[in-house]
């Protein structure tokens, strides 16, 4: 009986149609399917060198690491989609950090409102690079780049180099407890996933994102207040970088400049790995979670193995440029059509 | 002695012997053979999507065909490489100008073959040449030395067959080459070719322009849905059977009578000033139901007025009226999106998002009203796009296909319903008709005629005055940003309009 109830269901027609959605995504869109070989060669890779991979605490490791570095990069995506870049999402981070851990220690302010403080930080900077690239016409690149150098100096006067402040209890908290089998960090970075992926494909601004960073200056003429979808992009990756500094700092129990250093190479690195095109209008959130576990699990994999810890970074510029050639072959496949 | 049985034309300069592309499950071009003999013109016509293009591009060596052969001089070329199509003496001059404007015009002419004496560019001898080449080819003012920004567009397009001509090219692809030239000019450009020819160049000319074609060509071949529709040749071309081969039986020339509704001022303009200089500014009062066609030269303000009433800006004073109620010049931004809509001139760089759905493209203005609490409301998505994809007849896979892999009348649907999807009183459509094909236009001329039918108003800006005719017979005349005439007769004539809009 159980035989032919699998035999009806392997035959059932809906199935077959699923089967044959799936066949003609593959066809049609190389790219959707292109960000999951990251992950899948990392699994594999993972099971062949690293003995454990597979265990209970390693996968509480990884995941962690994904949620981290997810709620990081989903912001990044953001700002990429309309054809920005933010390079100060790292120092951002320790700015955030270092804000909380100071003030906990120093002062007798509730950590709840320092939290929100934070983010109130997040804010402001955010609204401060879509000032400079809206209002003052520079390149995102220069104008973060400014702003991740400020920023650095900023905890650098502030933290005079040295560990400082004290986390508070409510981010250990976050950063050690789980939800079922989930770490709280992953959870997060999970829910922000959905909630993104929503926000793109289901909502009006989602549709403006892409319009703006497809072809802003139609997008102007469409009548898309292309200004507020840039505002409200950077201030969104800002305060996802607040976010997720906090929670970092929250696992590793202190604080100090480096902690989010090279933050900003990385989510750059998962969105771009994960099908985000770094020209703008093409991307999305599942797919950069695919990016976040390429790049998380490649550092995972080589601390496990006990390999060369430098060749993290080979392993990673080998990957973008993978994932590079793949997108532009898919560009110039397009071409060849029209 | 092969070149004499190539000047006799037995053995043909460029052969394309059963050439097919697919593209997926799309056939692109299936079996076509195609000949080009020496110093002469063989004109290739099409609707978009007919495979013009790729018919090009395959013997450009840009496109890799399934099967099939590319001979010149009955030398078979490889597939799929531009460098030995060059080699070969083919050579293509496409649409967009492809010179470097901050170069001085002898310096695009020895682009990556630049001459060398002594380990210096040796720019007098480069400058010699350029002026040699250029009075061989007839002179059309052009200095050798002046930056190539400084010409007109017609002279770059000089410049650059020129250039293909210094490279010995035998087969000079030309690739809508009027498109963006005036009627003086492509005499012009017809000139040059008639002495390309007597120097045994073989020239294919690709146009949507069926008059032009006919005068220019030796040879005509129809392309239609991939396929050789027709093949003339000069002593018996037939326009009518060449139209007919061009479309199809799918649609036919129709006139739709102008109908007005009731005789009440829909849309009315008064003292719009574009400039300073302008004492009276721009007035005029249109019915419901009434078209208006805007003329003028190149630079006469056409466009600045349309995204001047679209609330783009730059109208520095007057008022218009919409349906009794007032807007002050600096009250126009707010009218964006509301009753006018806009359709602006370059539908790629400025109107649509290539990368993204038609159905995406259709809706982006109006997603805010197709949503509920900023959720997107697909149903009615679906339900609006779908209608409007069958009213404007788009011919495409579905409503998902990216706009990018559509040809150019499509893409321009795609476009006009988005300008039409809130039903909007005004609407401004700046070259609505540029680079359409012959079905695609009657079908686009259709659409925005019984769009004014139910009581709208519409100004359109086009180039070509047949256009214009063929929409209206209201027709207001710029010149310098100012109005320089309004003409309104029943019955226009082409003659009379492009002559007053030659005098403007």
């Amino acid at each position: 009986m159980l035989i032919g109830h699998l035999g009806t269901r392997r035959l059932n027609g809906k199935n077959l149609g699923t089967a044959l959605k799936i066949n003609s995504l593959v066809k049609s869109s190389p790219l959707l399917v292109a960000p999951l070989l990251g992950p899948f060669a990392v699994i594999v890779v993972g099971f062949l060198f690293a003995s454990n991979f597979f265990s209970v605490g390693n996968f509480a490791n990884l995941s962690r690491q994904i949620g981290f570095l997810s709620v990081v990069a989903l912001g990044q995506m953001v700002v990429l989609l309309i054809k920005g870049i933010d390079l100060s999402v790292g120092a951002l981070m320790t700015l955030a950090m270092v804000f909380v851990a100071r003030n906990a220690r120093e002062t007798e302010v509730d950590p709840r409102l320092l939290i929100t403080g934070a983010l109130f930080v997040g804010v402001v900077v955010g609204l401060v690079n879509a000032y400079l690239v809206l209002g003052r016409n520079i390149p995102p690149f220069v104008a973060t780049l400014s702003m991740y150098l400020l920023l650095n100096g900023i905890i650098s006067i502030w933290t005079k180099g040295v560990p400082s402040g004290e986390v508070p209890q409510i981010l250990k908290q976050l950063g050690a407890t789980k939800v079922g089998i989930l770490p709280i960090p992953t959870a997060i970075g999970l829910g922000l996933t959905i909630c993104l992926a929503v926000l793109l494909s289901r909502t009006i601004f989602g549709s403006w994102i892409y319009a703006t960073g497809q072809n802003s200056e139609a997008a102007k003429i469409a009548g898309i207040p292309t200004g507020l979808v840039t505002i409200l992009a950077y201030v969104i990756c800002s305060v996802c970088a607040v976010i997720g500094g906090l929670l970092l700092s929250g696992y590793i129990g202190y604080v100090d400049r480096y902690l989010g250093q090279g933050w900003e190479l990385d989510s750059i690195a998962a969105a771009i790995v994960g099908g985000t095109a770094f020209a703008g209008g093409r991307g999305g959130a599942f797919r950069t979670l695919a990016g976040v576990f390429t790049i998380a699990g490649i550092s995972n994999v080589i601390l496990l193995t006990g390999a060369d810890r430098w060749l993290r970074f080979v392993s990673t510029g080998f990957v973008i440029i993978l994932s590079m050639v793949l997108q532009s072959d898919r560009i110039k496949f397009a071409k060849n059509i029209i | 002695m092969t070149n004499r049985l190539e000047g006799r034309g037995i053995i043909p300069l460029l052969q394309v012997e059963s050439v097919s592309k697919k593209y997926g499950e799309n056939v692109v071009l299936a079996n076509i053979d195609f000949s080009l003999q020496a110093g002469t013109v063989h004109g290739v016509i099409g609707q978009n999507g007919a495979g013009k293009s790729t018919l090009v591009g395959i013997i450009s060596g840009i496109v890799v065909p399934d099967s099939g052969d590319v001979r010149v001089s009955d030398n078979p070329i490889e597939h799929g490489s531009p460098r030995a199509a060059l080699s070969a003496g083919i050579a293509t001059v496409y649409q967009e100008l492809s010179l470097l404007p901050e170069l001085a015009v002898y310096e695009n002419m020895f682009l990556g073959d630049e001459i060398v004496k002594n380990r210096r560019l040796d720019s007098s001898e480069m400058i010699e040449q350029t002026r040699a080449l250029l009075s061989e080819l007839g002179g059309y003012g052009i200095d050798a030395a002046s930056r190539t920004w400084r010409l007109s567009l017609a002279q770059r397009q000089i410049v650059e067959i020129a250039r293909c001509v210094r490279r010995n090219v035998k087969v000079l692809i030309l690739d809508e080459p009027s498109a963006v030239l005036g009627s003086n000019e492509i005499s012009t450009l017809f000139e040059l070719i008639k002495r390309l020819n007597a120097r045994g160049t073989g020239v294919i000319y690709i146009s949507h322009r069926l008059a032009e074609v006919e005068q220019i060509s030796d040879q005509i071949t129809v392309l239609r849905d991939g396929c050789t529709a027709l093949l003339q040749s000069r002593e018996n071309f037939d326009r009518p059977k060449l139209i007919r081969a061009m479309i199809g039986n799918e649609s036919s020339f129709r006139e739709t009578a102008h109908t007005k509704i009731s005789v009440t001022n829909a849309f009315s303009v008064d003292g719009l000033k574009l400039h300073n200089n302008d004492e009276v500014g721009i007035s005029f009062t249109l019915l419901r139901g009434e078209i208006l066609g805007v003329a003028g030269h190149t630079g006469s303000g056409r466009s600045r007025l349309l995204k001047g009433l679209a609330g783009l800006g730059g109208v520095i004073g007057g008022s218009i009226e919409i349906e009794g109620v007032k807007y002050e010049g600096k009250d126009l931004k707010k009218l964006k999106g509301l009753s006018v809509r806009y359709l602006p001139e370059d539908r790629k760089k400025l109107g649509l998002f290539l990368d993204r759905s038609i159905r995406d493209n259709i809706v982006v203005s109006d997603v805010s009203t197709l949503s509920k609490f900023g959720f997107l409301n697909f149903k009615k998505i679906m339900l609006i796009s779908q209608e409007f994809f069958i009213k404007l007849r788009i011919r495409a896979q579905g409503l998902d296909q990216l706009v990018a892999r559509l040809s150019g009348g499509n893409q321009q649907k795609v476009l006009l319903a988005r300008t039409m999807l809130s039903a909007p009183q005004v609407l401004l459509l700046d070259e609505p008709l540029r680079g359409v094909d012959v079905g695609a236009k009657t079908e686009i001329i259709d659409a925005i005629k019984s769009h004014v039918a139910l009581g709208n108003v519409a100004l359109v800006v086009s180039s070509e005055l047949a256009d214009i005719i063929a929409l209206t017979n209201k027709v207001l005349i710029l010149r310098n940003g100012a109005t320089h005439s309004l003409m309104s007769k029943p019955n226009l004539d082409e003659n009379e309009l492009a002559l007053a809009v030659e005098n403007s």
